[in-house]
């Protein structure tokens, strides 16, 4: 059982602090999206996944909203008729952007079986929305909770923190109104300035000042606002009622294989992470030259790399690091030595076997796996 | 088949820096079809990765070349030196395997400071000299001119000087000719008893230590038992030849002739530069002069990352000595760092070289102090301690005075730029002696300057202030009474002795600012704020503080893409074996040598 995720690589418009694969295009470059995807998908699914059977499918960008309709049903058509969109799923994400969440897309998107919407909210302040050069409307992205949460489907939204200009009340009261429509998972994430961005030059420059100065306190007070509400964390960024953790998302952390199509798009099969090209050009020429596996990024996972994604991925998760189950993997435990200093300062503690990044440790997770990696 | 020792000529090519040795090596070694086809490529002797990366020769690198002409075959071997004035040991050690020396001479910029070094060096050792002029392609070029001046330095007729171009190609012939014809023909009998110089050595990780050896009398082979007449060590010979692009083994080596020799060396130590080989069974009475003792000029401790891995650092440095001999070292402790060696050196470039070696070559990870020289403490009882380490100097209430050692400096440089370079040398408690004109745009300024100055960033300056033209030689010219003092280093309130200087008095002041914001800039945020002091005796004279972080922690996780995280965490933990804990502070390898790279403090200094 396999996870497949579909990435679809446009945006109305390319967000200032954005270093996806995404771009703005015109109707005729989407079509032709749809049909390499779809053709990627036909010799990709069979050769480098030998038609496993899929679990989850997480459809994410960009932005697959951006799709018209029929385009979008047309993608998922395909998708399905190999069958990579097989009935049973234990899960069928899509991300959307509230803007263009229209009826006749949720329309496609619950007839094709989609059962969980992860809403690109960031912040419901308009003003911040503009500072970081993004395309929204608050009261477009409250109607489109609204309306997600009356289908009955599970809801997660995206927020972001430490924003140029943010304060960290404002940061609160996002997620006491979205909490408070009915959202039962949120992912938050402070901003993280990329050197390839417009945010990114904006900085250096000296235009826009992104202090990150306050970033521990938007995180532990924005978990602790949460988690009163019954929303517990279950990974560094991400929140949710019990029961309602994305799946998919979680294999990525259980370091579970899946197959990724379109630009950009990474996959883990047969111990081997790959990435497609990036670029939207690159990556069509790639696919119509067949997928060569020497077009791809390849990382193979030998017991050195997987050592290091078992510590670092488990210890995101407040389920945290099996520690048995590690030393059986890598026939060599962790020294409980290594993990002592953080153990005094009350940033991580063992549970059922388990050692697991608690409280104040969550800030300093980096720098705990770096200690334990070395 | 041996050559008869008639046909064989052993020479160096010598120049100062940037002349064109290297290009000039790489079309004999074309021309004598040494190197073929896509072996070639530009500087070819310059095999090491740093000498690739840098494009500059650090090492003497030996060759053996074979040249037919109507007269006969001939044997040359070849030895490229650098030109840097750090590595003036690995030519006075080249030179005294060879009976002549290649001078190249750039024809645009004429003599400068290392050709007239090199050349000096070259003479010392009764070696027949073939002045080249190279470069004659650039439009710049003045030829004539060149060769007037050579002319008159040697007594040279100006104008049976080659004008090549080792970069075209042309007259290359020229040249080899007259080394054929002008370099006398080795001396050596067969049947005198083995004298062999051993003028470099190699340690590979198979073979173990290579000695480099220049047969003087008799001949050395497998099987001869021989004895290091320095060191009284003995073996049994396994295998000797020479070295072309590869090593080919030989039979015999025989009086004039330049190879490798292998024995099965036990101790490292055994093996020492300068050294003469001869056989047990018929052991010759005297040595070969060898080489002088070289005297590092400056100092600085080198320490591993890990304490564990002080024997490997033990290891590496004394492998390193073999193939740099210029290299000298004896254990410290530091209460900062733990156990490591206290390191002499060259020059700040020698310094920068061979850190880069044992990384590369031996994989050690090691932390380097900043350099210095070494002082002369003159102690109430007038008793005076020579101290290579400023946390060795005594408390001031015991000692009278420090002296500290001076240099002599020749400054080439064009007549424009006299002035700037006057300013710089009095900038840097210089005493001018006197100008002296080279010729009608050349002058040669000399300076006796404290070698602590001249040591970090003058010969930078020196170049930025010429633009470029300017070239410095300099020899040690003793000890001087002067005002100096040392300035500690605090981090949170604990003085970290290897951070520690001495300093003249009246720059302590501004140094020690310059030095704390640097180091602001240099040591990472930490969970706790870090204050950096600079002290005199106790009296803080300058402070920063490296603010707390307040988190670190990646939140976001790229999609699917865990390769990209993963490669990050991978780059970090290289970068954390760089860092070493002094009390609770981490405090990278950089940090340490922030001395060297006082140029790009940035502005600012007391923030709180
Ligand atoms: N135009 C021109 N450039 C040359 C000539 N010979 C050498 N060069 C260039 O001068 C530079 C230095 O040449 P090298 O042969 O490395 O000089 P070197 O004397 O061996 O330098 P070190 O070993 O570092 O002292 C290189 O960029 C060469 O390409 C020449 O005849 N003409
Ligand atoms: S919506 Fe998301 S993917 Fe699209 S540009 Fe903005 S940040 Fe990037
Ligand atoms: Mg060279």
């Amino acid at each position: 059982m396999i996870g497949f995720y579909l990435h679809v690589p446009f945006c109305a418009k390319v967000c200032a602090y954005c270093d996806f694969a995404v771009l703005a295009a015109p109707l005729r470059v989407q079509r032709r999206y749809v049909e390499l995807a779809q053709r990627e998908a036909q010799i990709r699914w069979s050769r480098d996944a030998k038609n496993q059977s899929i679990r989850t499918v997480y459809l994410g960008g960009g932005t697959p909203t951006e799709l018209q309709a029929t385009d979008l049903g047309g993608l998922l058509d395909g998708m399905r008729a190999i069958g990579l969109i097989p009935p049973g799923l234990a899960e069928f994400s899509v991300e959307c952007n509230p803007e263009n969440l229209t009826e006749d897309r949720l329309a496609t998107l619950a007839e094709n079986g989609v059962d969980r919407f992860s809403l690109g909210v960031q912040t419901l302040s308009p003003r911040l929305l503009e500072a970081v050069g993004r395309k929204s409307d608050p009261d477009i992205s409250r109607a489109a909770v609204e309306r997600l949460v009356k289908t009955g489907s599970r809801v997660s939204c995206d927020l972001m923190f430490s924003l140029p200009g943010q304060s960290v009340s404002q940061f609160l009261a996002d997620l006491e109104e979205l909490t408070s429509m009915g959202v039962g998972h949120a992912s938050f994430y402070g901003l993280s300035v990329e050197g390839n961005t417009l945010l990114g030059q904006q900085v250096s420059r000296g235009d826009v000042l992104a202090p990150d100065d306050l970033y521990a306190d938007f995180y532990r007070q924005g978990v602790a606002s949460l988690e009163s509400k019954g929303i517990f964390r279950y990974e560094v960024s991400n929140f949710s009622r019990p029961g309602q953790e994305g799946i998919h998302n979680r294999s990525y952390w259980e370091r579970r294989e899946y197959l990724g199509i379109g630009p950009g798009a990474h996959s883990f099969l047969g111990g081997v992470r790959m990435g497609a090209p990036k670029a939207f050009s690159r990556w069509a020429s790639w696919v119509e030259e067949g997928c060569p596996i020497a077009g791809m990024s390849l990382d193979p996972i030998g017991p050195a790399e997987a050592r290091v994604e078992a510590i670092w991925l488990g210890l995101r998760q407040s389920a945290g690091l099996d520690l048995l189950a590690f030393e059986e993997e890598f026939s060599k435990g962790l020294d409980p030595k290594r993990w002592r200093e953080f153990e005094l300062a009350d940033q991580v503690r063992i549970q059922d076997g388990r050692l697991q990044i608690t409280g104040e440790g969550f800030c300093w997770i980096d720098r705990i796996v770096q200690t334990l990696l070395s | 088949m041996a050559t008869p020792t008639s046909n064989i000529r052993n020479f160096s090519i010598i120049a100062h820096i940037d002349h064109g040795k290297s290009t000039l090596a790489d079309r004999l070694l074309e021309t004598t079809r040494t190197v073929v086809g896509n072996e070639m490529m530009a500087q070819v002797l310059d095999d090491m990765e740093l000498e690739r990366e840098r494009g500059i020769t650090i090492k003497a690198h030996a060759i053996r070349m074979m040249y037919e002409r109507p007269d006969g075959q001939y044997v040359l071997n070849m030895i490229d030196t650098p030109g840097h004035v750090d590595f003036t040991y690995e030519v006075s050690r080249s030179l005294a395997a060879c009976e002549g020396a290649i001078l190249v001479v750039d024809a645009s910029q004429g003599i400068e400071a290392q050709t007239l070094s090199n050349l000096y060096l070259a003479i010392e050792n009764n070696l027949t000299i073939i002045p080249v002029i190279n470069k004659i392609d650039l439009p710049s070029a003045n030829p004539d001119h060149v060769a007037d001046m050579i002319g008159e330095l040697l007594g040279y007729d100006p104008a049976s000087i080659p004008r090549i171009s080792a970069k075209a190609g042309i007259n290359i012939i020229d040249v080899l000719n007259k080394i054929v014809d002008e370099i006398p023909a080795p001396q050596g009998k067969l049947e005198n008893p083995l004298q062999a110089l051993i003028f470099d050595s190699v340690y590979d990780s198979y073979r173990g230590a290579i000695s480099y050896v220049r047969v003087v009398e008799g001949s050395i082979r497998q099987n001869t038992k021989i004895r290091m007449m320095k060191t009284g060590a003995e073996y049994l010979v396994s295998e000797v030849g020479t070295f072309t692009m590869k090593r080919n083994v030989q039979q015999s080596l025989e009086p004039g002739e330049v190879g490798y020799m292998l024995a099965n060396v036990k101790k490292i130590a055994d093996i020492k530069i300068g050294d003469t080989v001869t056989s047990i069974d018929n052991p010759s009475q005297t040595q070969l002069p060898g080489y002088k003792d070289v005297k590092p000029m400056i100092f600085s401790g080198i320490y591993p990352t890990n304490p564990e891995d002080y024997k490997i650092l033990r290891d590496a440095l004394e492998k390193l000595q073999l193939n740099d001999s210029a290299l000298s070292w004896l254990p410290e402790t530091s209460e900062a760092l733990g156990f490591g060696f206290r390191t002499g050196f060259l020059g700040l470039l020698h310094m920068e070289i061979v850190q880069e070696r044992l990384d590369r070559e031996f994989n050690v990870d090691i932390i380097t102090t900043a350099p210095n020289v070494e002082y002369h403490v003159f102690m109430a009882d007038e008793s005076m301690v020579a101290i290579e380490s400023p946390s060795k100097l005594p408390d001031p209430s015991r000692y009278d005075h420090i002296e500290e050692p001076y240099i002599q400096a020749q400054i080439f440089t064009p007549k424009e730029y006299v002035g700037p370079l006057m300013k710089l040398c009095e900038e840097k408690r210089g005493e001018f002696k006197t100008m002296e004109y080279l010729d009608e745009f050349k002058v040669i300024l000399k300076y006796e300057l404290p070698l602590g100055e001249v040591m970090f960033d003058f010969y930078d300056r020196l170049k930025s202030v010429s633009r470029g033209y300017a070239g410095l030689d300099y020899d040690p010219c003793g000890y001087r009474k002067n005002n100096l003092v040392k300035l500690d280093i605090l981090l949170n309130g604990d003085p970290v002795d290897a951070f520690s200087v001495i300093i003249h008095k009246d720059k302590a002041t501004t140094y020690g600012t310059a030095i704390c914001v640097r180091l602001k800039d240099l040591i990472p945020r930490q969970q706790f704020d870090v204050a950096i002091q600079g002290a005199i005796g106790g009296k803080i004279i300058s402070r920063t503080t490296v603010k707390a972080v307040r988190k670190d922690v990646t939140a976001k996780c790229y999609g699917g893409d865990i390769s990209r995280k993963r490669k990050l965490l991978e780059k970090q933990k290289e970068g954390k074996k760089r860092m070493k804990n002094i009390g609770s502070v981490e405090v990278p390898q950089k940090a340490f040598l922030a001395v060297l790279s006082l140029n790009d403090a940035g502005s600012g200094g007391d923030d709180d």
